[in-house]
């Protein structure tokens, strides 16, 4: 067996370590390691975009980045999006314009949609097609999606996107989280 | 009813899916499980003449290597139970004495990871006897071709005939007959998640839970409980969320079968979660099937009869627990639709090839459809007529309903001629057209015109029946219709 590494990274503004091995996927570290199953292994190959996350917030494929590599990162899941309790605004325009059916593919669309709405708060339909043509669906027929994503965009109305795990206004980061453990009781998963 | 009818309705799965919350089988955690892996067949046919798991044994965490000797007495063989009149070969969850496609499974190695349960699958030494691989309908249809199955000692697992009022007296009274051949290539479902299951065996007790991806799991639970020799109460199927199936998650696949039986033989949870390369490999192809139409149709474009002949690729393991046969059988009970079809002959063919095996996807039987509407136009082109009016002189009216279909069903309240209607009268289908259509090739015949039918107007490929029209259309060198081009342009190969 090769030789593991420790990574130390925060997930969903909880700090997280692991030890794993170099081949191991951030898909692999965070689903296996941490518990964050709501990163969707669909290809494994960087096609389908499920397993997307944001690393110190731009939307990468965990499938392709090591876990090793996000040592010292700052990472995204879908489980830190949502405010306690509630719903992000995104997740709540999906839901209302029924941007999803499965909901395998959704951690990706949604995170994606989030990395576009914090660039570009007012995108065009096109915009919005191209900032996800990166992830697949096979239930909705993308249209859905589309007019989710600009849903909550139409909601905002040029207010700031709220950040991961908060409930918006101040736009800063949510209240800290405890320090997780290492290893596999580390997640706030499920 | 008003309620709901027109109202969007939250779903109750909704939030946990959008938080990720959801669990699908891959996110089923247990305490000391294993993880699956599957060796699988490199070559589309060859015999086994040895399987060597010496080195996969010692790999590094690993708990288990099965094959299918290691399997006898803990898996049942797999088999249909019906019809009689389809050959139905026997097979075990791993493959035995043969290989019959790219992906059939050969070990299952369990171990604490799945990345050490694929090092050490790396690590099976498989020596094979290739044999030529059976790929195409024409090569299973020759007797010459090396059977798949020994036991069954051909590929031409079904042959049924039937004819529905009188096809032979359509023909004879057809003016014209059009021949068309219709080929359905292999389609793969690709659900986002694939297959899996985990597999929790509790030796205290000798209850097997069985988290499973399956969109039929009363039907898994069945045959399951028979193939591993449980009691029904001793076994539970459980689906969480389920990353779609598209048809693909209606059966018991082997990789089930085996995924259970190593459980219950290791007194441990094990977990098989398909990858992309295993579901586009091994869990089954949709739509791969031929289809030869002979239409009877008058100078008017009123088709008089049917006659089909369909060959369905099945590939190399049939559906333990739905026989390929229903897929024929539902193209033909549907062939005449909403059309005043009164005769139909029909053969129906089923082959097995060294292919992943045919599964249902979104309407399996779908090319009834295609096949109709798409005979349609061509025989509105051979005649010179606006497809809109073939479809008028053909298709039944609300006042024809309630009305027994010729292959049995009754149809009632069925409004597709009035439907058709109401689209041409909404400037929908002029739309529609002028968006698909050179305007140039629109011109022929407004709607609801007739269009000339002279014999000028029909091609010399759409000749008057030859003098003996019972068998001519079985037998005669029916002509291929010209290369579909202009307005109704549509490809057989691809359908679409």
């Amino acid at each position: 067996m090769s030789s593991s590494h420790p990574v130390s990274l925060r997930v969903n503004d909880r700090r997280a370590r692991a030890d794993v091995e170099a081949r191991t996927t951030l898909a692999d570290l965070l689903r296996d390691d941490l518990g964050y199953t709501s990163v969707h292994l669909g290809c494994e190959q960087g096609v389908c975009g499920a397993c997307t996350v944001l690393l110190d917030g731009a939307p990468v494929r965990s499938c392709l980045v090591f876990g090793v590599q996000a040592d010292g990162a700052d990472v995204v899941t879908l489980e830190g999006l949502a405010p306690p309790g509630g719903l992000h605004p995104l997740q709540e325009a999906f839901r209302d314009s029924h941007g999803f059916q499965c909901g395998f593919c959704t951690p990706g669309f949604v995170l994606s949609a989030y990395a576009l709405l914090a660039e570009e708060p007012a995108p065009s339909d096109a915009t919005i097609r191209a900032a996800l043509a990166g992830h697949l669906c096979r239930c909705t027929g993308y249209q859905s999606i589309v007019e989710g994503v600009a849903l909550a965009a139409a909601r905002l109305a040029g207010r700031p996107l709220p950040a991961p795990g908060t409930a918006g206004r101040s736009g800063g980061s949510g209240e800290s989280g405890e320090s997780g453990e290492s290893g596999e009781s580390g997640g706030s998963g499920r | 009813m008003s309620r709901l009818v027109g109202a969007r309705v939250p779903r109750v799965e909704d939030d946990r899916l959008l938080t990720g919350r959801g669990v699908f089988v891959g996110d089923v955690r247990l305490p000391g499980l294993l993880h699956a892996a599957f060796v699988r067949s490199t070559l589309p046919h060859a015999r086994l003449a040895a399987v060597d798991v010496t080195s996969a044994r010692a790999g590094p965490g690993v708990a288990a290597v099965f094959t299918a000797a290691d399997l006898v007495g803990r898996a049942g063989e797999m088999r249909l139970g019906a019809p009689p009149t389809l050959a139905r070969p026997a097979y075990r969850a791993l493959a035995d004495d043969k290989v019959r496609f790219v992906g059939d499974p050969v070990a299952l190695v369990v171990a604490a990871s799945r990345a050490l349960a694929e090092d050490a699958a790396e690590r099976v030494e498989v020596d094979y006897e290739a044999l030529a691989a059976v790929v195409t309908l024409d090569a299973a249809l020759d007797p010459a071709s090396p059977p798949l199955f020994d036991d069954i000692g051909t590929n031409v697992l079904y042959r049924e005939h039937r004819e529905h009022g009188d096809p032979d007296g359509a023909f004879a009274h057809a003016d014209h007959v059009v021949t068309l051949t219709f080929r359905q290539r292999r389609q793969a479902n690709v659900p986002m998640e694939g297959r899996g299951g985990v597999a929790d065996y509790r030796p205290a007790t000798g209850e097997l839970v069985y988290h499973a991806a399956h969109q039929n799991p009363h039907a898994l639970h069945v045959e399951l409980a028979q193939l591993l020799d449980l009691p029904a109460e001793r076994l539970h199927v459980r689906c969480g969320d389920i990353g779609g199936s598209f048809g693909q998650k209606a059966y018991v696949s082997r990789e089930d079968v085996a995924v259970c039986a190593a459980a219950v033989a290791l007194g441990r949870p094990v977990a098989w979660i398909e990858d992309r390369s295993e579901n586009l490999l091994a869990a089954g192809h949709a739509r791969d099937e031929e289809l030869t139409v002979d239409a009877a149709v008058t100078a008017d474009g009123v088709v008089l009869g049917l006659a089909v002949r369909m060959t369905l690729d099945e590939g190399a393991y049939q559906l333990s627990t739905l026989p390929s046969t229903i897929v024929p059988t539902i193209v033909r009970v549907l062939l005449p639709g909403p059309y005043r079809i009164e005769h139909l002959r029909f053969d129906a063919t089923v082959v097995a090839t060294n292919k992943a095996t045919y599964v249902a996807y979104r309407g399996p039987w779908e090319a009834e459809t295609w096949v109709r509407e798409r005979l349609l136009d061509v025989i509105a082109r051979r005649l010179d007529l606006e497809p809109l009016e073939v479809r008028r002189r053909n298709l039944l009216r609300a006042a024809d309903f309630p009305r027994r279909m010729i292959t049995g069903p009754t149809m009632e309240s069925v409004t597709a001629a009035e439907t058709l209607e109401a689209t041409i009268h909404e400037r929908t289908f002029a739309r529609l057209r002028s968006s698909t259509c050179p305007p140039s090739a629109t011109s022929s015949a407004p709607p609801g015109r007739r269009a000339a039918t002279s014999a000028s107007g029909s091609p010399p490929s759409s000749s008057r029946h030859p003098a003996h029209p019972t068998t001519a259309p079985r037998s005669a060198p029916a002509p291929r219709p010209e290369a579909p081009s202009g307005p109704w342009r549509a490809s057989n190969a691809t359908g679409r």
